[in-house]
């Protein structure tokens, strides 16, 4: 069920506010919403919020024979249809265009970008590797819901522990974590996402000229800015300033002297104060489990 | 009798934990835990547009989606989400918005089974055992109380009970024992399970503490595996009958927490003040409607955030 479209004075209220460099919400043009993390007591359950927006992930692993093609990798399987709890506008069944960007965009900084280090997911060359499967659930959608869910998958990955495997020959042991403290996944790099919106800069039909018009841009839209917005550039990098993804499909038409400051100046440094955040979190939580590992 | 692993007592329901997620586009939303597993968090959209072919001339449509933790829907969530169906079909009052639809989606939070079944439990519990069904169940009835749109004859609450193994009278002439709100630890060893769900309504007239609620079975999945018992005193029926009253017991306490937490949901609801005066009138849950309590209250929130 699609919601009404913005009204008109909505659109103009917005387009001449983000014109004086306002935000409906008080925001700075380049401010982020204040991200939280929260984990639950299972490892790889993981809960994370910018704003009202919020999604939870969660990380299972389980033992399969692999494909003969590619007998030394591990598996990974991503899920994350969006269910009618994030808005009703998302039917189940009918995949819209947000719940295409969100699964494509995840594939690429989660999968092929090769954060998680498959080969390490073997077991036993050719008869087991773990199959882990990464379950995203978006619980509401208050903009932005792509970041947000990019956020928790590498944060649940990082906070997983997978069992302790011993293997000797053909002889394969899994000793569960009552007896064995489980190992973390072994992590390449942590990409993070951002999302960049942008809005018309003069009052007049800025989307039908020809002419490369400024555009105003804001990071990390609310909902009422996605709705409204020109278009989108969402752009992947880790703490190491290095690029994973970068999507621009469709939307306002942008020169690289738009784009590439955003991404040099605007979106290496906001993922390197993510990045550190992330680190502080995983830190914090994992001092409070230590108590119930320790102990033999 | 063997004691219980968490050392609870037979009759005894781990702590109940209750939230209200506040989620932004929904309508109502909750989440209810049984202890710190069987979590399950449901949000209720609705009276919205249905969809022009779901659409129903005379009644709400009504549409619940059932998500597991993990990976997609499967099956067994689709004969869940039929279950809950039949048994909000009969609680929410279906007449009073024609044409309109009741959106619930229920997320499961955890697992409900502890890895490593031996695999003599009855039944297969597979993703959804007894004590996340009945997680579901009043978790969905805690949104659709804290929506607040949507007419409802009353409160479901559910739990689940179960005969542990080692309860398996040797002699003709003892009884079984049976364990309220089995854990998932406990779930692997049972040779009898189910949920049970009561809807309960004051209509009538709010019984203080102490006094029980009117109440009513309106859906259980009991399955009983008798083999290797060979002499029992009672019938199975008879059984069912204890488990039913165990559940009883547990449901109407389950009820009290929810009604102490529902007056805690109004003072927190940030609403406007003449949404907050108007969510009296449409509310047709006379259960958690003290006696012209809720009007004064509603009064005491308008002055409040009118000061603001």
């Amino acid at each position: 069920m699609r919601p009404p479209s913005p009204s008109i004075p909505e659109r103009e209220f917005l387009f001449t506010s983000l014109k004086q460099s306002l935000r409906l919400d008080g925001r700075q043009l380049l401010e982020m919403r204040r991200p939280t993390i929260t984990f639950g007591t299972e490892l790889g359950w993981v809960e994370c919020s910018l704003g009202k927006t919020r999604v939870m992930a969660a990380v299972d692993a389980k033992m399969v024979k692999p494909p003969p093609e590619r007998p030394y990798e591990g598996l990974i399987t991503i899920h994350s249809e969006v269910s009618p709890m994030a808005s009703p506008e998302y039917e189940p069944g009918r995949t819209s265009d947000e719940e295409v960007a969100i699964t494509r965009m995840l594939d690429k900084i989660l999968r092929r970008s090769d954060a998680v280090d498959k080969e390490s997911l073997c077991i036993l060359a050719g008869q087991r590797v773990w199959h882990l499967r990464l379950t995203i659930h978006c619980l509401a959608d208050s903009g932005n819901m792509l970041d947000c869910a990019c956020l928790a998958g590498i944060v649940a990955l990082k906070h997983f522990r997978r069992p302790e495997v011993e293997v000797v020959g053909n002889e394969v042991t899994v000793h569960p974590p009552t007896e064995r403290a489980p190992l973390p996944l072994s992590l390449h790099h942590t990409p993070l996402c951002l999302t960049f919106a942008f809005f018309p800069e003069s009052s007049s039909r800025a989307a039908t000229s020809t002419s490369s018009t400024k555009t105003t841009t804001v990071l990390d839209p609310s909902l009422l800015e996605s709705t409204l917005s020109l278009g989108f550039l969402h752009v992947a990098l880790n703490a190491q300033r290095e690029l994973c993804v970068v999507q621009k499909a469709g939307g306002v038409p942008l020169t690289e002297d738009e784009i590439l400051p955003l991404i040099k100046e605007v979106a290496v440094a906001k993922v390197r104060e993510l990045d550190a955040f992330v680190e502080s979190r995983l830190k914090e939580d994992w001092e409070g489990r230590k108590m119930f590992v320790e102990v033999r | 009798m063997a004691s219980r692993p968490d050392g609870r007592g037979t009759e005894e329901l781990r702590a109940l934990s209750i939230i209200y997620e506040r989620l932004d586009r929904a309508d109502g939303s909750a989440r209810f835990a049984f202890g710190t597993s069987n979590s399950t968090l449901t949000s209720v959209s609705g009276p919205i547009e249905p969809r022009p072919q779901s659409e129903h001339p005379s009644l709400t449509t009504l549409e619940i989606h059932v998500r597991p933790l993990h990976s997609l829907p499967s099956t067994q969530s689709r004969h869940l989400a039929a279950v809950l169906k039949s048994i909000f079909s009969q609680t929410i009052l279906l007449n009073q918005n024609p044409r309109t639809l009741v959106q619930i989606v229920v997320q499961a939070l955890s697992v409900s089974e502890v890895a490593g079944r031996s695999g003599t439990g009855a039944g297969t519990a597979g993703v959804y055992g007894p004590g996340t069904i009945a997680s579901v169940v009043n978790s969905a009835s805690l949104a659709l109380v804290n929506a607040g749109s949507i007419p409802l004859r009353g409160v479901v609450c559910a739990v689940a009970v179960g005969r542990p193994t080692t309860s398996v009278p040797s002699a003709p002439t003892t009884i079984s024992t049976l364990v309220l709100d089995p854990s998932p630890e406990e779930i692997s060893s049972l040779t009898a399970q189910g949920v049970f769900a009561f809807l309960i309504s004051s209509a009538l007239s709010v019984p203080s503490a102490g006094q029980e609620p009117p109440t009513e079975l309106i859906w259980s999945n009991w399955s009983s595996n008798n083999l290797g018992i060979t002499k029992v005193s009672e019938g199975e029926m008879a059984e069912l009958g204890r488990a039913r009253e165990m559940a009883r017991q547990g449901a109407i306490k389950v009820w009290w927490k929810m009604r102490e937490t529902v007056s805690g949901m109004e003072a927190e609801t940030k609403r406007l003040p003449e949404m907050a005066g108007s969510r009296a009138i449409d509310n047709d849950v006379t259960g958690k409607r003290r006696a012209g309590g809720e009007e004064d209250e509603g009064d005491e929130n308008e002055n409040d955030e009118m000061k603001i």
